[in-house]
């Protein structure tokens, strides 16, 4: 038996149990409803909801390319501290925790219920689903392109790259249109579990390869290239300025994707969400400590790939130095970063198309009928993202950093809607807002300035043009704002209040 | 809509709310400021110098926030009655 037969084995075993586990009977609610396709209505607890967040929110990057990010800018991806526990801690503990507590009172499906119900509907609606649609699709992408190239190369070619998008695309696309959000979460909790696992086995493995001493890896570097030991790497990328701008637009975007939002949604309750919120960055900090391991590993065995390449020093690795089981485990994890964060954004795209697009033309059908319809939008999207994927990398990934950008730009919108604030925003001006701080980013893109993260430079024109026209532009419906705002008053205002009241009054001793 | 009385649900208030916010921020610089200090080609148990700090601090920034989190949810279910 060849090696890739092996591969080939255990990585349709794992295919398998996946599919078992998101098509199960544990995967269907009892009901037809948007509200329990889409999200689940009554709520995860935190250990499933935990790793079903760990799995969703790391995306093929998580292997095989933080490796080769180590590998080719050196320690240039320590800064992933800066999202990896900073985000969690500041916002997912405390705007998830309120977007939670929103969604079920109001019974949000979508990202654009919350902003709708705020702000107003009409227009407006289609305007942020067009919009967060459109930056999402990139995503997917990249999120199917990744472990397509894993499997393809583990295979040794044996499966093509074609291949390869065609069986992550049908395994994606049968599991969330028999389980939906459940069935979603089930399978990125295995896969949660799995890549975890995979990562660190990989970085014993390489230390092994090693024989047992990491001081090996470090003179080999200092040795045959110095500058990957130091900021600003090999490349001359981690500059203090991309160190300050880059882990910040990561930590704004990453945890308001809209696959964030259908967990936050499908969570019990604000607690549940808060409690995530305090301890997900062990995982996703732990996730990537091997990462350094493995790319400087990959660079002492192969020191001379070229630029992009990087991202395939460890496949490289693995094709020549791991036994085949092995490199089955790990490709399957590889697998498993990717699926985890395409199949979420696959079904939270597929959500709004139905919800915030569809139910505009036909908005009094059965939610049975919706539901169906947003099945029929699982599999377009997959299609689509399976096409994508075939046409030009180089397009995608600037797609990806655009997404980035466009992403980060409903910060403001966000804020006005979780924070209550003596300030108001106003639909007209996030819109605004949301329209120059994009073509902002997309400027500073193509003509970089100071070497600043481009979605940076964005926010930071977005707020004054929010605030300018918010000024000069009519306010929300005060009736949605006290109820917004009450409905936070209700779980977030206790402490609060209870130090307000104990607070000495100014003029009184 | 948003008047004088209504509490300031975005600011620490309470110990705990500021020690979780004074925490996040001093880890923060000590990653995104700090790092700059210690930029050098040193091995910490064959680990990059740099690699070795951020790892460490985000460790420490990670288990304290968790403490003092804890102890703002405690609180919070006190207050709530749970």
């Amino acid at each position: 038996m060849e090696s890739w037969h092996i591969i080939v084995g255990i990585v349709f075993a794992y295919a398998a149990f996946i599919l078992v586990i998101g098509s199960g009977k544990w995967t269907q609610g009892g009901r037809i409803a948007m509200d329990d396709y889409f999200k689940v209505a009554p709520g995860f607890g935190f250990l499933v909801l935990y790793l079903g967040m760990a799995g969703g929110f790391h995306t093929a990057f998580a292997i095989p390319g933080s490796m080769g990010f180590y590998y080719r800018h050196g320690v240039a991806f320590a800064a992933n501290i800066m999202w990896t526990v900073g985000a969690p801690l500041a916002v997912i503990y405390f705007f998830g925790a309120r977007i939670t507590h929103l969604g079920r009172k109001f019974n949000y499906v979508t990202p654009t219920d919350l902003l709708a119900d705020y702000f107003g509907e009409g227009k407006f609606r289609a305007f942020i689903s067009l919009y967060i649609l459109s930056c999402c699709v990139p995503l997917m992408t990249a999120n199917i392109t990744g472990p397509a190239r894993l499997l393809a190369g583990g295979t040794e070619g044996h499966i093509s790259y074609l291949g390869a998008l065609a069986i992550i695309g049908t395994l994606v696309t049968i599991y969330l249109w028999r389980g939906g959000m459940r069935g979603l979460t089930w399978t990125t909790v295995v896969q949660a579990v799995w890549m975890f696992g995979a990562v660190w086995a990989a970085g014993i493995w390489c230390l092994y390869l090693l024989g047992g001493n990491p001081e090996r890896l470090f003179d080999a570097a200092r040795e045959t290239q110095p500058e990957l030991l130091t900021l600003p790497g090999p490349e001359g990328l981690g500059t203090m300025q991309w160190w300050l701008s880059f882990p910040l637009s990561i930590a704004l975007h990453w945890a308001i994707l809209p696959r964030a939002f259908l967990f936050f949604y499908s969570a019990r309750d604000a607690k549940t969400v808060r409690k995530i919120g305090l301890t997900l960055g062990f995982y996703l900090m732990l996730m990537y400590v091997p990462a350094l391991i493995i790319g400087f590993t990959a660079r002492a065995f192969f020191p001379d790939l070229p630029g992009s390449e990087a991202d395939q020093s460890f496949p490289l690795l693995l094709a020549q130095y791991a036994p085949a089981w092995f490199a089955g485990i790990i490709v399957a994890g590889g697998l498993a970063a990717g699926m985890s964060s395409l199949d979420a954004d696959t079904h939270a795209n597929a959500a709004m198309m139905t919800k915030d697009i569809y139910k505009g033309f036909k908005p009094n059908a059965p939610d049975a009928h919706y539901v169906k319809v947003g099945r029929v939008f699982i599999v377009a999207l997959v299609v689509l993202t399976v096409s994508v994927a075939t046409r030009d990398w180089g397009l995608v990934v600037l797609m990806v950093g655009l997404a980035a950008s466009m992403i980060t730009q409903l910060i403001p919108a966000l804020l006005a809607v979780t924070l209550p604030m003596k300030t108001q925003f106003t639909k007209a001006g996030v819109t605004a807002g949301i329209v120059v701080g994009l073509i902002v980013s997309l400027a500073t893109r193509f003509y970089p300035i100071f070497g600043v993260d481009p979605a940076v430079w964005g926010v930071a024109a977005n707020v004054p043009v929010a605030l300018i026209v918010s000024r000069f532009s009519s306010p929300p419906d005060p009736a949605n704002v006290a109820r917004i705002r009450n409905a936070l008053a209700e779980e977030f205002g206790s402490l609060a209040r209870r130090a307000a009241s104990q607070a000495p009054v100014p003029g009184q001793s | 809509m948003h008047s004088e009385q209504e509490p300031r649900i975005a600011w620490p208030t309470t110990l705990w709310e500021r020690l979780y916010a004074g925490w996040f921020i001093f880890c923060l610089l000590m990653v995104a400021v700090g790092t700059w200090a210690v930029n050098e080609p040193i091995s910490v148990f064959g680990f990059p110098l740099v690699y070795a700090w951020c790892t460490g601090w985000g460790f420490a920034w990670q288990t304290g926030c968790l403490i003092f989190g804890l102890k703002m949810e405690r609180d919070i279910e006190a207050e709530q009655g749970e």
